[in-house]
């Protein structure tokens, strides 16, 4: 009973929620950026098998993250945690130049399932902190991003140790999601 | 006369409501000593760590679900646990819970009179444990309920894209824990601190090695035929088919079995090259070592310049013949011979300006970082060395 008058709550105050899937190749930061922004530090992580799944209040949208393990045999069941998502976060690690075309395969896979046809994308260009990593402007390139025709995303460098630019993203990501449920209001 | 009877009467009265207040309040304080004790001696498994899966894949439960693959099906864990019911009134419902070598959980409303895999309605009039007075009426009820839907004789829970978590959001839930996937949340609430406990490790562990292992066509198959996969569309099953078959594909081209015994076998690789802690599952592409999953997190946390962590199990395609070749000329033997003896401490008590000590399995992370460090520094002295004589 708590929850209905919660949900009423929210919806007169204009809080609301969004569902996240954060995905990468392995060893990207996805968890690392998961906790920085869960409990606000930086943990010490061990590869994740399965997948990590917090709820992160920003603002007056409340995120649920899914963060899910990047191993390549892991990555077929990445599309299990398509349905209903509203956003997706691509973490890449900038300094691995050698796999930003293995992240552009795997990338444009994730956007071009039916099912994650209308959710929002940001890419976050991780690890800027790094000497020689490559510049946001560079993995746009690499992901083949400006090719990407009737779809709203979003590029943001990162540091998850540090925290920078993760805040710039969600902000980018409710912002748009407003914008978005706006439209489709209006549009009814 | 009457009066004193009546006095003594209700002394006596008094005297057993005191007697059973204390004798309850022993039972709880043994309860709570037999649940600390359990917890201690299920504590090794840590689940104060940020991955909630796939830390610590039991090797009981691994050598139990590959006993499977032959064929016998085993039952790794089964009992009684209440479930929160998803519906606006959130009601607790005792479900009787079966987690099987197969890596399949599945519950039943009651406890099922035949054997494992039974979807028969008969077994609703038998067996019901605490049917003393509402018997009849929970028989009734319960057989309303599955002439509602049909299927909810036997419920599957897909373990392998959920999650376990301890801790429930409301701190008010004792003894619970939730089963978390992208379609479902399960509250579970256990009898005992132990037996929550039980049921975390265990359900853990099994799906620790469900996505270690290549089990995963006979889950699958298991699971569509029964077709109890409960409010899951049939795009899903459907992508269900492909992505295994896609894993089956892969298997084919490089069974993994093979890449990880080859590389076990390489001396000095039965242990992790950093802390020697048993059955290293985790590999550095370009150092040319094996590692356990704790020391890889810090070797990524390195960065790719410096180590390029991979799995063995779950990485197919990086294990070409020319990265086996080069882990075949290297292995953790040769390669720590040649990086920790600057940074081994030296036994003859002189100085060493890199001296660290080598961590062990239980260490902390900054210990481990700190060792490896200073080997990354000498493999740069290293290579300045070859390098300067070269020029």
């Amino acid at each position: 009973m708590g929850q209905v008058f919660r949900k009423l709550f929210d919806a007169f105050f204009g809080n609301s929620e969004m569902r996240v899937v954060m995905l990468g190749l392995d060893a990207a930061g996805k968890t690392t950026i998961l906790y920085k922004l869960h409990i606000g530090e930086v943990l010490s992580t061990v590869p994740t098998i399965g997948f990590n799944v917090e709820k992160v209040q920003y603002k007056n949208v409340m995120f649920t993250v899914w963060d899910v393990g990047g191993q390549e045999k892991l990555r077929p069941l990445w599309r299990h945690y398509f349905n209903d998502t509203n956003g997706l976060i691509y973490v890449v690690d900038s300094l691995d130049r050698e796999r930003i075309s293995k992240a552009k395969a795997e990338f444009q896979t994730i956007i071009n399932d039916p099912f994650m046809l209308n959710c929002v994308i940001l890419v976050f260009a991780n690890k800027q902190d790094m000497k020689g990593a490559m510049t946001p402007m560079e993995v746009c390139e690499g992901l083949g991003l400006f090719e990407l025709k009737n779809r709203k995303w979003h590029i943001q460098g990162t540091c998850a140790l540090k925290g920078d630019g993760l805040y710039e993203g969600l902000d980018w990501l409710a912002s748009t999601l407003k914008d978005m449920k706006a439209a489709s209001t209006s549009s009814f | 006369m009457e009066p004193f009877i009546h006095q003594v009467l209700t002394y006596a009265q008094q005297s057993k409501e005191h007697a059973t207040s204390e004798q309850d309040r022993l039972a709880k304080r043994i309860q709570e000593f037999l649940a600390q004790a359990e917890m201690k001696e299920a504590l090794p498994t840590n689940f104060g760590n940020v991955n909630g899966v796939g830390m610590n894949s039991d090797k009981n439960i691994d050598a139990i679900m590959k006993s499977t693959t032959k064929g016998t099906v085993q039952t790794i864990k089964q009992g009684y646990l209440l479930k929160r019911s998803t519906s606006l009134r959130a009601d607790w419902k005792r479900r009787f819970f079966i987690l099987d070598s197969r890596g399949i959980l599945y519950y039943y409303r009651i406890f099922p009179n035949k054997p494992v895999g039974s979807q028969s309605t008969n077994s609703l009039t038998s067996t019901e444990q605490h049917s003393r007075v509402f018997g009849r009426f929970r028989s009734r009820h319960n057989r309303a309920a599955s002439h509602d839907d049909e299927n909810s004789e036997c419920h599957t829970v897909d373990l392998r894209t959920s999650t376990i978590k301890a801790d429930d959001e409301d701190s008010d839930l004792r003894l619970c824990f939730r089963i978390i996937s992208p379609m479902k949340t399960y509250t579970l609430q256990a009898e005992s601190e132990g037996d929550r406990i039980d049921w975390m490790n265990k359900i853990t562990g099994v799906i620790a090695s469900l996505l270690n292992s290549n089990m995963k066509q006979t889950h699958f198959n298991r699971v569509h035929s029964g077709s109890a996969l409960d409010a899951v569309g049939e795009e899903f099953a459907a992508s269900q088919v492909d992505n295994t078959g896609s894993i089956l594909d892969n298997m084919n081209i490089n069974p993994e079995d093979c890449v990880s015994s080859i590389l076990r076998k390489i001396p000095g690789n039965d242990l992790c090259a950093e802390c020697s802690a048993t059955e290293p599952d985790w590999a550095s592409l370009n150092l040319g070592i094996l590692m356990c999953i704790e020391c890889s997190g810090v070797h990524r946390n390195l960065g790719v310049h410096i180590s390029k962590v991979r799995s063995i199990n779950l990485d197919v395609k990086v294990w070409e013949p020319t990265v086996m070749d080069l882990f075949r000329n290297l292995g953790n033997m040769y390669c720590n011979s040649i990086w920790e003896n600057p940074v081994q401490t030296n036994s003859e008590g002189g100085s060493n300006a890199l001296a660290v000590n080598k961590p062990s399995p239980r260490d902390a992370n900054q210990q481990r970082e700190k060792y490896m460090i200073a080997k990354v520094y000498v493999l740069a002295i290293v290579l300045y060395a070859t390098t300067g004589a070269m020029c």
